[in-house]
């Protein structure tokens, strides 16, 4: 019988971005078992809500995460527009998404950047983050930050975005494109990338949907689930929509599908532009929740489903806040992958699930 | 358009609840615990959405439901069942209730016995911070008030309609006087809880002021403010 061995992976680690902690349990070079360990910078923010008021929490909870920024502020205002009763204005819905698909093109780009770096590739990375500085300039233009936005309100927008800048966002994805065409060519068809990629890490469709897995990793593994598909807001005005989905269950496939979806949002908010209507932006409203109210939704952020809830208790402070992010949700998926897998093939399997731990920390 | 149903269900119901949500499909979404300020129990809410169904129903009128399941007035070292067995992804949520909220939650899946958050007070989120009680006590001040005021004007407005249903009646009619006599009362009533409700709040707000302030600070106000009282107290009785 093969010798066990425990590793202790992270949290300081080169491949981790953040600090996530593993127990690995090897047999040989062969991983065993995976303990997942977070909490080494769980910052308490939900228990923030008893000292800021509705308002002053939108920028906390944008500042959950500095990639799904964006995202985190929508879902917040949205669950709280919900509990106060409260219906934006077309504008709203259709700018929030149009910074929305926006954040994910970006924090895709900023996860191929990621993968690229993993498997040696520097050019590639490079390739990847040079095109990824594009969105940040447009946020820059149009919001006046690179990564915290702060255009959400609970009741609609802190200022509007012009046609014209809208169609310069058009015009800047178009020109994006071929690069980016051949960013993927290079990702999916080329022999480094796809030998680094191809059967590592397989999750089949049963076990993702047995592990509740959200997001790109789910979806890489045949799970046809992606909250956008309900039509929620602006999405109900999409002519189509359809998840992205692989069947393969490998770090290949989740590859594939973040590439792809990539063009998917390109083309979303290209359709959003051309529909945008003009009701205006809503404003700030008053703090009012009935006690016991509750507001609660279901977004799509770059990682997979983000679930907002919030309840009132009669003050403008929140009762509860309560988010979930997608990475807490996938930590069981990627316990499952690393099972049975090479100890060299660990850091590019976490990678693939592109887990966020300040989102998990919050 | 999301919709959301809440269903409440007791803790020996939660596993044949989760059960038959798995059985029909559903996608497990999230857990979590909340606090209830008024009577310190707890209050856990778990999440699904089944997704076939959702689709179903985005079809014929275009709303899908998120399902909950609440399970409410959880004393804090009272067993909850693990529902990991049906969703391994609870585990996350479930060591979190336990950890910040203290919940026992039993048999869980992966159990960190309390490592799985590195936190620096125990149970944090089950902690009532002075703040939260006197903003929460303010409010309901401020309804009590809101609602005396309500009562008044409601007598008032009775009292005014039954002074001109004698105008029209004459004076003698001695079921209208008791009438405005009850009304009167109600309204004097409801001076009276104005009154109450008044000084409550002032106290209220006292309370939140001393609350956020240094607690030295706010010790030496409380003894001013004593001694203030008692010298009051004093002066009436001579």
């Amino acid at each position: 019988m093969a010798h066990r061995s425990v590793i202790p992976f992270g949290p300081q680690h080169p491949v981790l971005p953040e600090p996530l902690h593993l127990d690995l349990v090897i047999e040989d070079d062969r991983v065993i078992e995976a303990i997942p360990q977070i909490g080494f910078v769980h910052r308490g923010l939900e228990k923030l809500t008893e000292k800021r008021d509705m308002h002053q929490f939108g920028y906390i909870a944008e500042r959950i995460c500095g990639i799904c920024a964006v995202g985190h502020s929508y879902g917040y205002a949205s669950a709280c527009e919900r509990m106060l009763g409260i219906e934006v204005p077309g504008r709203v819905q259709y700018i929030r998404t149009i910074l929305h698909e926006l954040s994910r093109i970006h924090s895709h780009l900023l996860w191929l950047g990621l993968l690229a770096d993993a498997f040696g590739f520097e050019a590639l990375f490079y390739r990847s983050w040079t095109l990824r500085e594009q969105i940040l300039k447009i946020f820059e233009s149009t919001c006046g930050g690179r990564v915290i936005l702060s255009i959400n309100e609970i009741g609609g927008l802190k200022h509007d975005i012009e046609d014209s800048e809208l169609a310069g966002i058009v015009q800047t994805l178009d020109a994006m494109r071929p690069d980016y065409e051949a960013l993927v060519h290079t990702f999916l068809d080329d022999n480094s990338c796809g030998e680094r990629l191809h059967g590592v890490g397989v999750i089949s469709k049963k076990d993702a949907l047995e592990l509740s897995m959200v997001g790109p990793f789910g979806r890489a593994s045949g799970v046809d689930y992606d909250v956008r598909m309900f039509g929620d807001g602006a999405y109900a005005d999409l002519a189509a929509f359809e998840p992205i989905v692989a069947t393969d269950g490998d770090c290949y496939a989740r590859c594939q599908v973040r590439c792809a979806e990539v063009t998917q949002a390109m083309d979303i908010i290209k359709e959003l532009v051309g529909k945008i209507p003009h009701d205006g932006i809503g404003g700030r409203t008053k703090l009012t929740p009935a006690d016991g109210a509750r507001g609660e939704v279901v977004i799509e952020q770059p990682r997979g489903e983000a679930y907002y809830y919030v309840r009132g208790n009669g003050t403008k402070n929140l009762d509860r806040f309560r988010v979930r992010t997608p990475t807490s949700q996938n930590l069981a998926g990627l316990t499952h992958a690393l099972q049975g897998v090479l100890l060299a093939n660990v850091p590019m399997i976490i990678l693939t699930i592109d887990p966020c731990i300040s989102c998990t920390e919050r | 358009m999301q919709k959301a149903i809440y269903t409440t269900v007791g803790i020996d119901e939660l596993l044949s609840h989760v059960q038959a949500l798995k059985g029909v499909g559903a996608r497990f979404v999230q857990m979590h615990a909340e606090r209830n300020v008024d009577d310190g129990t707890y209050r856990l809410v778990y999440t699904f959405i089944n997704v076939r169904a959702a689709q179903e129903q985005i079809a014929q009128d275009g709303s899908y439901a998120i399902e909950n399941l609440v399970v409410e007035g959880i004393d804090q070292y009272q067993e909850i069942p693990s529902i990991s067995s049906y969703y391994p992804a609870v585990f996350p949520f479930e060591n979190e209730a336990h950890d910040l909220f203290g919940l026992a939650i039993t048999d869980m899946q992966i159990d960190f016995k309390g490592f799985f958050y590195q936190v620096s007070t125990a149970e944090p989120m089950s902690v009532i911070t002075p703040e939260v009680k006197a903003a929460r006590e303010k409010a309901m001040k401020v309804r009590a008030a809101a609602e005396a005021k309500a009562r008044k004007a409601a007598a008032e407005k009775a009292a005014a309609a039954v002074a001109a249903g004698e105008g029209a009646a004459g004076a003698g009619d001695a079921a209208g006087a008791a009438v405005a006599q009850s009304a009167a009362a109600t309204g004097s009533d409801a001076q009276h809880d104005e009154a109450a409700a008044k000084a409550a709040l002032k106290a209220a707000e006292m309370e939140a002021k001393l609350a956020a302030m240094d607690p030295e600070k706010a010790a030496k106000v409380r003894a001013a403010l004593a001694a203030k009282a008692a010298r009051d107290k004093q002066k009436k009785e001579a």
